[in-house]
């Protein structure tokens, strides 16, 4: 065997291989152009290596000129692949480059199939036996077309779309697509370059070789080889981390009672990490639709679960909830899930992943803790009545006992000839005024002295306000303190137990007037006042009495009291109730006398403030 | 419509009470005005007339028992009649030492009302009535000349004329024309009644006249 034979079909079959091994990893994943690209490279140089392996044989000028008209068609083909790799690999070629290219070598190729002279030689006049490697080839002796440059130009056309799409792509901000980029320029170099040399050789008659533009190509062949075998050798690494990655999920899954799923919206079926379907009730071999999902759930949440997924769709993908998940025992079991939506290009939904973890311990730890709250608040609640039962008698006495001294008063007038009808009609006016009073008073005593759990809704603070001022009232009149109140209209509600809110507030009156009660009883004054706080609405509630201590926040700790007989928990259930509300408490020490504390509940519906 | 003497002040802050009080006692013939509180009730009163207070204890600024103690202080002799929603036993035994006429719970009967009011307001005309027995022998009091003064006072002391003549250095006959004087200026016939008359003298000084 000779050398050249060797090696020309040494590259013929190894690009045929190298062809064969990507043509088959494009029909596996249509995605990868390139893959098709390169083997359509590599094909192509293989046939061109057979070309090339004839006209080293070819004893004929007309023969080899045949040979080389087809070989111009493969280099055409070639050329055609490289722009296609570039393009559909590195994306960032200039079209205009591209059909430039494209255009010439069809003009080329137009040239080389012209009827007499080809596109290199106007004519060949012999063909010349010569040694090459060892061995006799053909060489052909003619003379050049002045056609030569065009080639030259087609070859400097290439060089300027590769090199042009190398730094457009290093260019771009894509720290992870720069560093490949260099061994496809380098390979189109140096193909071009071998080339060149080669047609110079060849065309100008400076040299007696065969056309090698087969091993040109192998420059190019390799080049775009090896930046596919990086991909691949990528590929793996990143198939070896996902792996690595779903092992840990899975261990974190089981360790934090963690459920991962897939949800495939178009076909409707759910994937679960083996916990889920524990955590959901759902047999192992059942199949899983969103339906059956819902129907695991409390009655009560599946509207709101299914309203949220429908909002999910609706706006950005994310879907967020808290539900209860029925179980054989009387306690449901609660979820929390997440999950986003993946969408197709159409805005269609495709695909929600997510994860859902049983948050029950949490809720009921949460709610054993709102329980404890709520008893609390109800004790301190009911001591604080106990210190204004006088005071809350008389706002019950002082109603009837203007009803009975209304309707003798009637009794008289009706005794009369003729009676005063005109005055006891507005005695009866007063009396049932009085008496829905009185009403309104056992009410509002009757919901203080209830044990019950917290119950929030819109209120106005100034409402709470009045209530609690009203309740008081006696309390405070009878100890010569006077109450001024300060409060604008039009601010928002907040989200609050209306009981417990008028419990602080009566708490902190209780404290000032205590405050004020060594003083003159001229001085013994309460200043309320309500305002709009950025988002929150604020309480403010300052006495005149001696102030507080330097460590203002010791006064919220439990049991640290100023009173003989107080058990000192006042302000430390005022601050869980206000933090209840999502708010806060805090006391200041005014410029002047005093004590000031401030509450602060965010507001609700801001806009129809 | 029967009419019946004295006037009634009410001091209480709630309006809704006043409004009350006022057309029980105004139906049943009594003049009744109402007041907001003490320092109003002190601005608009007439001292004049024979009246009775009726008086809310709890009231903001002032309350009742600390106003009764301004009123004695200010010697105004108004009797007072507490009205209370949670009255307790000290706290009406403090009033009524202090010289509250009558106690009262609300919700007020009107029977308990109107005889504590009446008993107030004949308290009231007592004291008007021995106000001006007592104004009137100031007067006649004031008549006599300083050694009639004297002698008075040593007459109802309970000394002879004898004594008194001595203590003067002067003759008993003197003495006697001097008593029969300051008897028929007090306005007196027996040595008892002026011994009254000088006991209530005596009493109206310790009460600040």
């Amino acid at each position: 065997m000779n050398p050249t034979t060797v090696i020309w079909s040494a590259a013929a079959a190894s690009c045929v291989t190298l062809a064969m091994v990507h043509l088959l990893s494009w029909c596996w994943n249509r995605e990868s152009k390139a893959s098709l690209w390169f083997a359509g490279t590599a094909l192509s140089v293989a046939l061109l290596a057979c070309i090339e392996s004839a006209m080293m044989r070819a004893q004929e000028p007309a023969g080899f000129l045949a040979l080389h008209r087809w070989g111009h068609v493969a280099f055409f083909v070639i050329i055609l692949c490289i722009v296609g790799f570039v393009q559909s690999y590195y994306r960032t070629g200039r079209w205009w480059l591209v059909w430039s290219l494209i255009g010439l070598r069809l003009l080329i190729l137009v040239l080389a199939f012209v009827p007499g002279p080809t596109f290199n030689f106007r004519e060949i006049t012999a063909m010349e036996p010569v040694v090459f490697w060892g061995e006799t080839v053909m060489t052909p002796r003619g003379t050049p077309t002045p056609w030569e440059f065009l080639g030259n130009a087609s070859g400097i056309l290439l060089l300027a779309f590769v090199i042009d799409a190398a730094v457009r792509l290093q260019r771009r901000d894509d720290s992870g697509e720069k560093r490949r980029t260099p061994v496809m320029a380098v390979g189109v170099v140096l193909f071009i370059l071998s080339c060149t040399v080669n047609g110079i050789l060849i065309h100008q008659g400076k040299a007696q070789v065969p056309y090698f533009i087969t091993l040109s190509f192998l420059f190019v062949i390799a080049a775009m080889k090896f930046e596919l075998s990086r991909d691949m050798l990528h590929a793996a690494r990143l198939a070896a981390e996902v792996r690595e990655n779903a092992e840990s999920m899975r261990l974190a899954a089981g360790a934090g009672e963690l459920a991962l799923w897939r949800w495939d919206i178009p076909r409707d079926t759910i994937w679960v990490s083996p916990g889920g379907r524990e955590l959901y009730g759902i047999p192992a071999e059942q199949a899983i639709g969103i339906q059956s999902v819902l129907e695991t759930l409390h009655e009560d949440d599946r509207k709101a679960v299914s309203a949220l997924i429908t909002r999910a769709f609706a706006g950005s993908g994310a879907f967020q909830a808290v539900y209860r998940v029925k179980t054989s025992q009387e306690v449901p079991r609660w979820i929390s899930a997440r999950g986003k939506t993946e969408f197709a290009p159409n805005g269609e939904p495709v695909r929600m992943r997510g994860v859902s973890v049983d948050i029950t311990s949490r809720i009921q730890a949460e709610q054993d803790a709102a329980r404890h709250r709520d008893e609390l608040a109800h004790l301190s609640r009911v001591t604080t009545l106990n210190e204004l039962s006088g005071s809350l008698a008389h706002e019950i006495y002082q109603p009837l006992a203007i009803i009975l001294s209304n309707a003798q008063a009637a009794q008289r007038l009706l005794a009369r000839t003729p009676p005063d009808l005109d005055e006891v009609r507005e005695i009866l006016v007063d009396i049932v005024d009085e008496d829905l009073r009185a009403g309104q008073v056992i009410e509002r005593l009757r919901s203080l002295f209830k044990r019950g759990q917290t119950k929030t809704t819109p209120v106005f603070l100034n409402e709470i306000v009045d209530e609690a001022v009203a309740l008081a009232h006696h309390n405070l009149a009878a100890r010569g303190v006077t109450t001024k109140v300060s409060m604008p209209s039009g601010l928002p509600q907040v989200m609050g137990d209306r009981i417990q809110l008028q419990q602080v507030l009566l708490n902190l009156l209780l404290n000032a007037a205590d405050a004020m009660s060594l003083q003159a009883p001229e001085t013994r004054h309460i200043h309320l006042s309500t305002a709009r706080s950025g988002d929150s609405v604020r309480l403010t509630v300052r006495d005149e009495g001696p102030g507080l201590p330097d460590d203002v926040e010791k006064i919220f700790q439990p049991f640290n009291t100023s009173k003989p007989d107080g058990l000192g928990l006042g302000l430390a259930i005022s601050r869980s109730i206000v933090a209840a509300h999502g708010g806060r408490i805090w006391a200041e020490k005014p410029p002047a006398q005093g004590a000031v504390f401030h509450i602060e509940i965010p507001a609700t519906n801001l806009d129809a403030a | 419509m029967s009419t019946e003497p004295g006037t009634i002040y009410i001091v209480d802050d709630e309006p809704g009470m006043r409004k009350a009080l006022c057309r029980l006692l105004r139906a049943e013939g009594f003049d009744a005005r109402a007041f907001a509180s003490p320092r109003e009730f002190l601005a608009g009163y007439d001292a004049q007339t024979t009246a009775c207070l009726l008086l809310d204890v709890a009231m903001p600024e002032l309350d009742g028992m600390e106003f009764q103690q301004i009123l004695a202080q200010r010697g105004l002799q108004i009797p007072i009649v507490f009205l209370t929603a949670h009255g307790d036993i000290p706290m009406s035994v403090r009033a009524v030492k202090a010289g509250a006429s009558d106690f009262l719970t609300k919700p007020v009967n009107d029977a308990d009302l109107l005889r504590a009011v009446r008993a107030a307001l004949k308290t009231a005309a007592r004291l008007a009535a021995e106000q001006s027995a007592h104004k009137a022998l100031a007067t006649r009091h004031a008549t006599l000349t300083p050694r009639e003064k004297e002698v008075m006072a040593l007459v109802v002391k309970g000394m002879l004329n004898k004594q008194i003549a001595a203590h003067f250095g002067t003759g008993e006959q003197n003495i006697k024309i001097h008593r029969s004087r300051v008897m028929a200026k007090m306005g007196v016939l027996s040595l008892a009644d002026l011994v009254r008359a000088a006991e209530k003298l005596d009493g109206g000084n310790s009460a600040g006249v």
